[in-house]
């Protein structure tokens, strides 16, 4: 008893020292995190003050390197040669954002379930499916046949790397002391992780499955009725009448008709809401007669945020831009001479095949009317707690089978049973690109330089000093037969295979147009007269549309001008539609009279303190589900596509008496009109239910709640909610509920080499939410403002935003 | 035990967690209660007295970096935790925990000196 009695405390001690140094469940652990010497209290950061000297030792160096720092936290590398450039462009990008780095990849790499257990085995096994390490294998080889890419890919990772070992466990970002875990070591195939996300991101988009599933249910004349091939109302990315400056190649022959099996089980999918919009106007349209270009990708608004900015100079180089951090280069930017930004490509690269196995070993597979041999390869997933689970992917000639006939797909949009064609699998040398494309010094080096594109495929924006303005489509783009991959293909049909790619040189493009700007907004990249099929669907015409609209008509164009072009709110869809719903509405019946006035007065513009943005949206958004639910989302089983509100525009002109107008749920028949009157009622009362009695909560801000979210969900305290913006989906401002401009850039090129340019975006540029750099460009991007972006000559350029400079000594 | 022993004591626990939380890991000043306790006869309740002392080094610990390092961080982490976004709450919860690594230390090391 005495021995016990003298023992005990001392056992009870280690218990309670283990409990507060693990974490139970998705509790963190708390005694490391609360200790003021090992925790939270470790990542608070001190205010930079003018002038500081910092001096780092950082072995792997080939010479000193020189950082400026300026007062947004951005820094600007000198270095003697590029191996040290881009060593130190890995080593400042972890210090800033080492834990979204790793995350990120983690997430790309399908590795969650390492650190938040079984949870995450879903998603990983989807990531992994969908081939995301596979074509991350495929994309390291390409960069490692570029001796250039090569150096620059693996001095990034070195930096990384030194700035991971400089590390003590104190020192670790906050997130890694939430979550209870360390940093690991990075490498090159990281990297490519990272790049191949962004195909996962902007070009994994895939209704096949929910188009055959229309097909089965209602035939082809309905399913290519409601859902046309190029839409009602469109101003295509290259202007109609542009002429083909190339001899096409014949296009294939196609498949047969086939109808797959389809169906699948309905989940939420991804977020329709991601495009982008950039332009470039010509110098005989500015007032100084420069060109100027612009550029906002929309992508989800996350914090940390996904771009890093950054100016890197060496010999042969001196670049300024956006970077993603996780991968060398300046991914949208501008040099000396040119500037470049990107928006994404809707087409179709990405199809199904129906495979036929042999037996239930699937070792074999029909096509071409042969048995062929199936490859096989093995996924193994750590689960945190130390479990481990393995899993066997099955690849045809086409790519990876995803889902086998018995599983449950993660996504509905996700067929079983069928492999997957993409190009984000493919062999491919983005870094190569980004490498050459951050040197270009004019028009033919910037085309040259895009010859390297795959995946994701991106309308390429582009404005020089020397006074040219371009637009390339760019990427690898499949050479199909029309609408070849629009439906499930039959995988035992050797005509349904990809046989090649259109010659990139042929890819859409345009260069000083006779109307003086270039723009995209992810519509349709070209009108009917492209002699190749790209695909059916691409983002709604409004954005393309009003930007067009506005460019052919603004002139002594500045960057202020443009920023406010950015910034612009009108609503394109409620000019439309508007005129043509009130000719519809029973005002008789209408109950909400208050929010019909509103609506009638409303200037047409988006602005987040207004309230009619918030009635037309509700108003819209109840129609389409009022006229097309019963018919195209009647059944969960059986995911469909909505025909398009440029389909339903068409009809609302065209045919009105359409027999889609008729709930067919219901005995007696219902009309357009009483559609029309239904929807904006229910609107109402759905927005009341949720806002209460019209008035200050409906204001479009509140109503569309416009968040930068950490990237951990639900972690409220390290994100900003409610952020009064205005803008939304469809508008050139397009900040909705979660996605948004994530980067706006503004730059007017210049004679001598002295670029103006400004840009922000909704974040910080460190991800540490105890830095006062974590989220103080939000405030700026919110009011719509830009900051002047400050691109330096050379190291010895006296300025005084520099905050800090930092000496990185080998 | 006299007013000035007690005080004394607490200076020696305080000045061996400051320096041992500087270099070693964060629960090492813990065991160096224990150890203290161990070697050195306490004539007041050893639980309470580590427990007095953890408190103090991780209370003026936490304010030392806040004040040193302003930044809006300790709100975020109140919030995060979850205590409400209350400030207070931290470091209220940061002394507990501090207090008690530092108080079952030393009273496991005053037991296994106990004859």
């Amino acid at each position: 008893m005495k021995i016990i009695s003298k023992i005990f405390p001392l056992f009870f001690a280690f218990v309670i020292t283990y409990l507060l140094n693990s974490s139970l469940g998705s509790v963190p652990p708390m005694g490391k995190l609360l200790s003021p010497f090992q925790g939270f209290w470790q990542n608070a950061e001190r205010k930079q003050t003018a002038g500081l000297e910092e001096e780092l030792k950082i072995p792997g160096l080939q010479a000193e390197v020189q950082v400026l720092v300026d007062e947004m936290g951005i820094p600007h590398i000198f270095a003697q040669n590029e191996h040290d450039l881009y060593l130190a462009q890995g080593y400042l990008t972890a210090r800033d954002r080492l834990w979204q780095m790793e995350f990120q990849t983690h997430f790309a790499g399908g590795r969650i379930a390492e650190l938040v257990g079984e949870k995450g085995l879903e998603s990983d096994k989807y990531q992994r499916r969908m081939g995301a390490v596979y074509g991350a294998e495929q994309s390291l080889e390409g960069m490692k046949s570029d001796p250039k890419a090569q150096v620059a890919v693996e001095a990034y990772s070195e930096g990384v790397n030194k700035y991971i070992e400089s590390l003590s466990p104190k020192d670790y970002p906050l997130e890694y002391k939430l979550l209870n875990y360390a940093p690991e070591k990075w490498t090159p195939l990281k990297s490519a992780l990272f790049l191949k996300n962004m195909s996962f991101v902007l070009a994994s988009g895939t209704d096949d499955l929910k188009m055959t599933n229309i097909l089965r249910v209602y035939g082809k004349d309905v399913a290519e009725d409601l859902f046309p091939n190029y839409p009602f109302e469109e101003s295509p990315i290259i202007p109609k009448g542009t002429a083909w400056d190339f001899k096409p190649l014949q296009t294939p022959e196609g498949p047969k008709d086939f109808v797959g099996l389809g169906s699948a089980i309905n989940q939420a999918e991804k977020d329709p809401n991601l495009g982008s919009n950039n332009w470039a106007v010509a110098g005989s349209k500015t007032f100084s007669g420069m060109p100027i270009l612009a550029n906002d990708p929309h992508l989800t608004l996350s914090l940390p945020s996904i771009w890093y900015q950054i100016q890197l100079h060496a010999p042969g180089v001196n670049v300024y831009g956006a970077t993603m951090p996780g991968a060398p280069h300046v991914i949208a930017g501008f040099n000396s001479n040119i500037a470049w930004g990107v928006t994404n490509v809707g087409s179709d690269v990405l199809d199904w095949y129906q495979v036929k196995f042999k037996d239930a070993s699937k070792k074999e597979y029909f096509h071409d009317g042969k048995w062929k041999k199936t490859t096989l390869r093995i996924e193994k997933y750590k689960i945190k707690g130390g479990k481990e689970v393995v899993d066997s992917i099955y690849f045809t000639h086409h790519g990876p089978v995803v889902y086998l006939t018995n599983d449950k797909p993660f996504k509905s949009n996700i067929p079983v049973g069928h492999a997957l064609r993409w190009t984000a699998l493919e062999k491919s040398k983005e870094v190569s690109m980004f490498y050459n494309l951050n040197r270009a010094k004019n028009y033919d080096e910037y085309v040259d330089a895009l010859k390297d594109m795959s995946a994701p495929a991106q309308n390429f924006v582009f404005a020089s000093n020397e006074g040219d303005i371009a637009l390339w489509v760019n990427g690898k783009f499949p050479l199909k037969s029309h609408l070849q991959g629009k439906y499930l293909l039959d995988g035992t049909d050797a005509k349904a295979d990809w046989v090649g790619y259109i010659p990139q040189n042929q890819n859409p493009h345009v260069k000083n147009p006779s109307r003086q700007f270039v723009s995209s907004a992810n519509q349709f990249s070209t009108d009917p007269s492209y002699p190749y099929y790209l695909g059916w669907q691409f983002s709604p015409s409004e954005r393309g549309r009003r930007i067009n609209e506005r460019l052919e008509v603004m002139q002594k164009i500045t960057i202020d001008s443009l920023r406010n072009l950015q910034n612009d709110n009108f609503n394109m869809r409620a000019r439309r539609w508007i005129p043509i719903l009130l000719t519809h509405l029973d005002v008789e019946k209408v109950q909400n009279k208050k929010a019909l006035e509103l609506l009638k007065k409303w200037n047409l513009v988006n602005d987040p303190h207004q309230i009619a943005p918030t009635i037309f949206d509700k108003w819209i958004d109840v129609l389409m589900d009022t006229i097309w639910n019963d018919e195209f989302a009647a059944d969960e089983h059986i995911p469909m596509n909505q025909p398009s509100i440029d389909r339903t525009l068409l009809m609302f002109l065209q045919t009105p008496g359409a027999k889609w107008f008729d709930n067919i749920k219901t005995k007696q028949i219902e009309t357009i009109n009483e559609d029309v009157t239904a929807a904006f009622n229910q609107g109402m009362k759905d927005l009341q239910d949720k806002n209460g009695a019209l008035g200050e909560n409906w204001e479009w801000y509140k109503a569309k709640e416009t968040g930068v979210r950490h990237l951990i969900p639900g972690m409220d305290a390290l994100s900003r909610l409610k952020i009064p913006i205005g803008g939304g989906s469809g508008i050139v401002n397009a900040s909705s509920t979660k996605s948004g401009p994530s980067w706006r850039l503004v730059v007017e090129l210049s004679k001598k080499g002295n670029p103006k340019a400004y840009g922000v975006y909704p974040g910080g540029q460190s991800g540490n939410p105890g830095s006062s750099h974590y989220d103080d460009l939000i405030d700026t991007w919110a009011k719509g403002e830009l900051k002047e972006l400050l691109f330096l000559k050379d190291v010895n350029q006296n300025s005084n935003r520099i905050k800090k400079k930092l000496f990185l000594l080998k | 035990m006299k007013k000035s022993g007690i005080l004394l004591l607490l200076i020696i626990f305080f000045s061996v967690g400051i320096l041992t939380s500087l270099y070693f890991n964060w629960y090492a000043y813990g065991i160096a209660f224990g150890v203290l306790s161990y070697l050195i006869k306490l004539d007041f309740k050893p639980f309470w007295l580590g427990f007095l002392s953890g408190a103090l080094v991780w209370l003026i610990s936490a304010i030392w970096m806040s004040q040193t390092h302003p930044s809006t961080l300790p709100e975020k982490m109140a919030s995060i935790l979850p205590l409400g976004g209350n400030v207070i709450l931290l470091y209220v919860c940061t002394s507990i925990v501090g207090g008690l690594i530092g108080g079952v230390w030393t009273l496991a090391g005053a037991k296994l000196r106990a004859k």
